[in-house]
């Protein structure tokens, strides 16, 4: 469990987080949703402990970064290094063995080749296994869908679900509503830098219709098509 | 479009300059100086200073051609003007090196490198991409796996330098060779990575210090030790020099290590880079830097590893 009490975070003059109150549950699977620019990242690396903040962010183990696989909306990675390397690195950096990384490539991916010459979508499913390989107790997954292809986004649904059934905290950022929908317990709205709804599985539809009428009145409307 | 781009890398060179703490100005006329006196005192003091200079400039000149870099420049102008940009880089770039081979009756060299620069204007290095180079440290992937892969063409060199020494009885070519393949790998800590490959690993900063400066030692001895056991054994009567040498490799490694975290996320900034390059200069020096850059990394590595 991920327990956040009045967090606050702001870049000089600019608030980007106001007084955010959240718990993430053990076993359960978490959307955060909101427009660009409204948070979401900076919420994920203020958890992760990257990012500096005011209020308290405590966890069942602590410390809450040295358990946790962080998958980036973009992942960086090294020049010249291979993805079978990649992993290795990430592993080393948890005290964890990869163990035989071919056998669990379920993702077809070139290991051999530098990681930099893979595709958006291969960069974002080497960064999603990695993480899966460090034995990690929560996950804040930053747009894992995004790039990646129909078979990927499949087999990421289907990690979920694993994740789920082995008590794993996953918190997941996504500007694809059915991918949460399908994945999450609860979705939490984050706007102007606060946690304006909490839903439950049973209201995702409506919220979903919500935002998409608020979408199109707002600013489809303003586009002025003909 | 052209004088456009030439003027915005002109902006982008004034603001690196900025960042690392001087004056543009100031800054121009640093490197011009530092720069000229380095060439001159090359020229003065070693007899093979003219390939060094050629091979210097080639490594800059490939530095240009990166796939990427090239691929938005193609992407974004036309075939004529993106080839015009090529050719004029590469020209701005080695020009600086040819009055003093000129100056110096180096006709030959100053034609090779004319040509390369010609030729590499119409250069992509894209074959990286699509084969990795083997190393021996893909236990502990990270720096030196990179500045190996980045780096071979200057490690080579070294191995080469050294060979020439030996075939010539060249003691203080032996010795540059030796001293030439650590600074290769201190430079591969030059770079400062992004904060989330630091912030993955579960150290607290004292163990994290002592982890990257433990791989370091090891791996820069795996690329070094051949080179000092070969120049050992040929100039055994020089052991001791070569030994010196060795551990002064090292202790310059330790010293960009913390030195690099620092500064970390940002590069070395002007007093860090100069109280580094005096130790290099004046290697006892290093007793007061190290523990300096030690108290400070660790300062820094506390804001994201608990």
């Amino acid at each position: 469990m991920i327990r956040i009490e009045h967090l606050s975070k702001s870049y000089g003059k600019l608030q980007v987080l106001n007084d955010i109150n959240l718990v993430f549950e053990q076993g359960k699977t978490y959307g955060i949703v909101g427009e660009n620019g409204a948070g979401k990242t900076t919420l994920f690396k203020c958890i992760a402990g990257i990012e500096k903040y005011e209020g308290t962010i405590t966890a069942d183990i602590m410390p809450v970064k040295d358990h946790t696989g962080f998958l980036q909306t973009e992942p960086y990675f090294l020049p010249r290094i291979t993805g079978r390397e990649y992993i290795q690195l990430l592993c080393n950096a948890r005290n964890t063995k990869p163990g035989d990384v071919d056998a669990k490539n379920i993702f077809n991916l070139p290991l051999d080749k530098y990681a930099m010459g893979y595709s958006t979508g291969m960069k974002k499913k080497l960064a999603f296994f990695a993480i899966m390989l460090q034995e990690n107790r929560y996950f804040i997954l930053d747009e894992p869908f995004n790039g990646v292809d129909i078979e990927g986004n499949i087999i990421i649904m289907e990690i979920l679900r694993e994740l789920k059934r082995l008590e794993k905290t996953v918190i997941i950022a996504s500007h694809i509503f059915s991918t949460l929908s399908d994945s999450c317990d609860q979705i939490h709205l984050l706007s102007e830098s606060s946690i304006s709804r909490s839903v439950s599985k049973d209201s995702f539809s409506m919220l979903e219709t919500e935002m998409k009428e608020k979408t199109i009145r707002q600013h489809i409307g303003r586009l002025g098509l003909r | 479009m052209i004088k456009k781009y030439f003027l915005l890398q002109y902006k982008l060179l004034k603001r690196g300059i900025a960042d690392f703490g001087l004056h543009p100005l100031a800054g121009i006329t640093l490197a011009v100086l530092l720069f000229t006196a380095i060439s001159v005192y090359l020229f003065r003091v070693a007899s093979y200073a003219s390939y060094l200079y050629v091979l210097s400039a080639t490594a800059l000149l490939f530095s240009l051609s990166e796939k990427e870099r090239n691929d938005f420049l193609s992407i974004i102008f036309r075939t004529r003007d993106y080839y015009k940009i090529r050719l004029l880089e590469n020209i701005i770039l080695a020009g600086p090196f040819l009055p003093l081979l000129l100056w110096h009756h180096c006709f030959i060299e100053v034609f090779v490198l004319a040509t390369i620069a010609v030729l590499l204007s119409f250069h992509r290095n894209n074959s990286s991409v699509f084969y990795s180079i083997p190393t021996p440290f893909y236990k502990e992937p990270f720096e030196f796996i990179v500045s190996f892969r980045k780096l071979l063409a200057g490690f080579i060199a070294c191995y080469a330098l050294s060979a020439i020494a030996l075939l010539n009885a060249n003691m203080n070519l032996a010795v540059f060779s030796l001293l030439l393949a650590h600074l290769l790998c201190v430079a591969s800590y030059n770079e400062p990575e992004p904060e989330f490959y630091v912030w993955v690993f579960k150290k607290n900063p004292k163990q994290f210090l002592t982890e990257k400066i433990r791989t370091g030692l090891i791996h820069s001895q795996l690329l070094t030790a051949p080179l000092l056991i070969l120049l050992s054994g040929w100039f055994s009567d020089h052991i001791l020099i070569f030994l010196g040498f060795q551990l002064l490799g090292a202790c310059y490694l330790v010293s960009m290590i913390t030195a690099k975290y620092a500064a970390w996320p940002g590069k070395l900034n002007l007093p860090q880079s100069l109280l580094f390059a005096g130790s290099v200069a004046l290697p006892p020096l290093l007793l007061v830097t190290t523990p300096y850059f030690i108290i400070q990394s660790q300062k820094k590595l506390n804001s994201i590893l608990v």
